[in-house]
């Protein structure tokens, strides 16, 4: 009969993303580019948010997007229309974006010449909070529409990221939407989590997340 | 279901060292899989099979031992194992933490069978 032999490793199988994703923020940095990971539910108003964001500051800096689906290139399409540069990134069923796929997407943008890269990650409040993108900066969208139990529902997402937009306030008077209940969840999650309510269809609020985005890309530059 | 590319990833790796290891095959993988690491035993197993298809793993057992998890409390200083989806302190109820054990995924071993 064979004999089989033990070979102890002892190796993180995770390690291998954050390694990667370490990699590429070092890169980015190099490279003075600022990569915001922008993650939320499907339909919570992340495109929008992205046009109304590149329209607000494209005057000062050079931004690329990168869009990633399961499937498609309408919102590629949509945001390209702003003039930005923008590439749509498919994973092929996946749930997320992992730091391998992203390499490869930030390869095919072209990092050099850009200061702000947004990611639109699949929309999904679970999946993409595992996974490292190499992101400067993370932020969630919440719309009131989802309601304000999602902090205790799906508490990574909110653990891990830097700012939470609360989308669609235009609408507040058609939900039962708590904005001192989920403000309160999400800091128990995370105390120095900044929160942004905003319309990103209105423009109401929009003005604090363009300040925050904009301070967090020149301080990266230092 | 990012299980499957968990799966992809810990099976490249044991094939590596395989390789490096010369061996004819791979019978068995043993994982430490973590408590809170939000990563279903269940749908590795699922996928384990067909992700192993046509590689020297075929046929191989996989075997996923359990990390407990152990968190420390920043705010008083307390070390605990929590539940699975709630990291508060059971003793301040603070939810300022850092997780010591139990998010990580580990291959710990691999049993090979070396060219006859």
């Amino acid at each position: 009969m064979d004999k089989v032999r033990i070979i102890e490793i002892k190796k993180s199988v995770l390690d291998d993303n954050d390694r990667v994703a370490d990699v590429l923020r070092k890169r980015l940095k190099g490279e003075n580019t600022f990569l915001l990971n922008m993650m939320s539910s499907p339909g919570s108003g992340k495109t929008l948010t992205v046009i109304r964001t590149i329209n607000a500051l494209k005057d000062e800096m050079r931004i690329g997007v990168m869009e990633a689906d399961i499937d498609s290139d309408v919102d590629a399409v949509k945001v390209a229309e702003t003039g930005a540069r923008a590439i749509q990134l498919h994973t092929g069923g996946m749930c997320h974006l992992d730091a391998g796929m992203m390499e490869q997407g930030l390869n095919e943008i072209g990092t050099k010449d850009l200061d702000l890269i947004i990611l639109e990650n699949v929309g999904n409040l679970v999946c993409p909070a595992e996974f490292d993108t190499g992101a400067t900066k993370s932020v969630m969208i919440l719309s009131i529409c989802e309601g304000h139990d999602k902090p205790l529902k799906y508490p990574l997402m909110f653990r891990v990221v830097d700012a939470m937009i609360i989308n669609k306030i235009d609408c507040a008077q058609f939900f039962d939407f708590d904005f001192e209940k989920v403000q309160a969840y999400a800091k128990k999650l995370n105390p120095d989590l900044e929160i942004f309510p905003m319309s990103a269809k209105t423009g109401e609020g929009f003005d604090a997340w363009i300040d925050w985005l904009r301070r967090n890309v020149a301080d990266s530059m230092k | 279901m990012h299980e499957m590319s968990i799966v992809v990833s810990f099976v490249k790796m044991a094939e590596d060292f395989a390789v490096k290891n010369n061996a004819a095959r791979v019978v068995k993988v043993v994982l430490q899989l973590g408590e809170i690491s939000g990563i279903e035993p269940r749908y590795l197993h699922e996928f384990y099979p067909t992700v192993i298809e046509g590689t020297m793993l075929e046929g191989s057992e996989l075997v996923i031992e359990t990390i407990e998890a152990s968190v420390f409390c920043t705010n008083c200083a307390t070390t605990y194992n929590p539940t699975k989806s709630d990291l508060k302190c059971p003793a301040c109820e603070s939810e300022r933490c850092d997780v010591i054990d139990g998010r990580g995924l580990y291959i710990k071993e691999i049993g090979i069978i070396e060219p006859s």
